[in-house]
């Protein structure tokens, strides 16, 4: 039996062996084709921040209120997710930003946000966090990560869902444009527990929530994303970034999915918490997911 | 990285880029190596990484995080190689035999032991075996190079120690045997 500390030395020794200097063919390949190979020229900044004006500032939080008075709260931990039961599908209004705007990632000063990267999320949409928040440069918008407040909402520009969870290749299944697509492609999945879609607004938009669960006769040991750790959900083409759902929930947030049709498009917001927050930090998850305004 | 250097490449200096890709070529390659444990998959992985570099550099927002972002392109291309690992490779499958142990095994690390746990691992798990061991790199850089949580990462590279510790064991006492 190898002691921790000896399969580390080991394997460390063993990763100096080995090719390190790449071929100069390959490094002349590479600059070859670099005069053929245009550029591409980045999208708006997958978070900015709206310098917006009082009277926005003012409206925005009218219209917060807005939402709130039509739809009322629903705390997370008897729903198992943020968002709010239909009481009306009309949209609610949302301000425009301010053309003025600087890329926003890392720690976030309290205030409002644009999400318009293309890649995130197919509707523009804003949100207003206060402190201790904070943008990863993958688009996930997270407070107390790793922590047992751990507080988190990922925007989602979903292309492909896997066939099976918990299958031995990507398997992708192709899916329509609709929220109604992929409400099905997801109650469709093998190796995965798709809840009852429950209608709720988001955003003042009509949504479905789902929450993905892995099913207690599922094997993990066999799952291919990572055994006995995560199930796959869905993930970009290039498999770069994906929705897994833990086997255990005790070191990582139970995500809820919220699959909103904002004017015939389709938008999908994930929201979760650890078990371990405590409400207040849960009631704050709220009031931020509330915040959200779609920009359609 | 030097960060001035990042900005000409932005600006679309082909000879930044040039002295950029001699700059990080071999550090890329020597990465791609560990994950792919191949030559031909880690140098296609790298010449697509640098490429990569060169089309989207425009969406690297601080020229100071290039490391990171190259690296994170770097095991992008590695995945896109590892599927073409799965589609080509024989399988494998390990069947119980009574071949006894030979007696030096017991004591014997054979790098070749090493290998075969290695490539049982995941490419997701491989990166942060690499990011973590052969570049030194935190766990919460691995984490944010790879764009993952930080818990996913200790569970990663607990789970892909766990196997090499695992797999080095039961190669020490040869109960199975691959077979093709």
């Amino acid at each position: 039996m190898q002691t921790d500390r000896e399969v580390t030395r080991i394997v460390r020794s063993w990763m100096e062996e080995g090719a390190t200097a790449l071929p100069d063919r390959v490094l002349d390949a590479v600059l070859d084709q670099v005069p053929a190979t245009s550029q591409r020229r980045s999208w708006w900044p997958s978070w900015r921040f709206t310098d917006m004006n009082n009277l926005l500032k003012l409206a925005m939080g009218a219209a917060a209120v807005l939402v709130v008075a039509l739809v009322g709260y629903n705390l997370l931990p008897r729903s198992g997710g943020v968002g709010a039961p239909v009481q009306t599908p009309s949209p609610s209004p949302s301000p425009s930003p301010s053309p003025s705007f600087e890329a926003a990632t890392g720690p976030l000063q309290p205030g409002t946000y644009i999400v318009d990267d293309p890649t995130l999320t197919t509707v523009p949409f804003t949100l207003t966090v206060p402190s201790g928040w904070t943008a990863r440069d993958d688009g996930v918008i997270v407070k107390a990560e790793d922590q047992p407040a751990w507080l988190e909402i990922q925007p989602w520009n979903v292309t492909h869902t896997y066939a099976d969870a918990c299958g031995a290749e990507p398997g992708f299944a192709e899916i329509g444009p609709t929220a109604d697509d992929l409400v099905r492609a997801l109650e469709d999945q093998e190796g995965s527990d798709a809840s009852t879609p429950v209608e709720v607004t988001v955003g003042g938009y009509p949504a479905k929530r789902i929450v993905m669960s892995v099913p207690v006769e599922q094997d993990p040991s066999t799952c291919r994303f990572a055994p006995n750790e995560l199930i796959q959900i869905w993930a970009n083409a290039e498999e770069t970034r994906w929705f897994a759902i833990p086997v255990d929930h005790a070191s990582l947030p139970r995500l809820v999915v919220y699959v909103v049709e904002v004017d015939g498009e389709r938008a999908v917001i994930l929201a979760g918490h650890k078990d371990s927050a405590s409400p207040s930090a849960i009631a704050e998850l709220q009031t931020v997911f509330d915040s959200i305004a779609f920009q359609p | 990285m030097d960060p001035e250097l990042v900005r000409r490449v932005q600006h679309g200096d082909e000879e930044a880029f040039a002295s950029l890709a001699v700059a990080v070529g071999d550090r890329l390659h020597a990465v791609a190596h560990r994950i792919l444990r191949d030559t031909d998959l880690a140098e296609d992985a790298t010449q697509q990484a640098l490429l990569t570099i060169w089309r989207d550099i425009h969406q690297l927002r601080d020229p100071a995080r290039f490391d990171a972002w190259s690296y994170r392109l770097l095991v992008r291309a590695c995945y896109a190689e590892g599927r073409r690992i799965r589609r080509w490779s024989p399988n494998l499958r390990l069947l119980p035999t009574d071949v006894p142990a030979p007696n030096e095994l017991d004591l014997v690390v054979d790098r070749d032991q090493l290998e075969r746990a290695f490539r049982r691992l995941s490419i997701n798990h491989r990166a942060v075996v690499v990011l973590h061991h052969y570049l030194d790199l935190s766990l919460e850089d691995v984490a944010d190079t790879l764009g993952v949580p930080p818990g996913t990462v200790r569970s990663r590279l607990h789970h892909a120690m766990r196997g090499l510790r695992a797999a080095l064991d039961a190669d020490a006492r040869p109960i199975a045997r691959e077979v093709s």
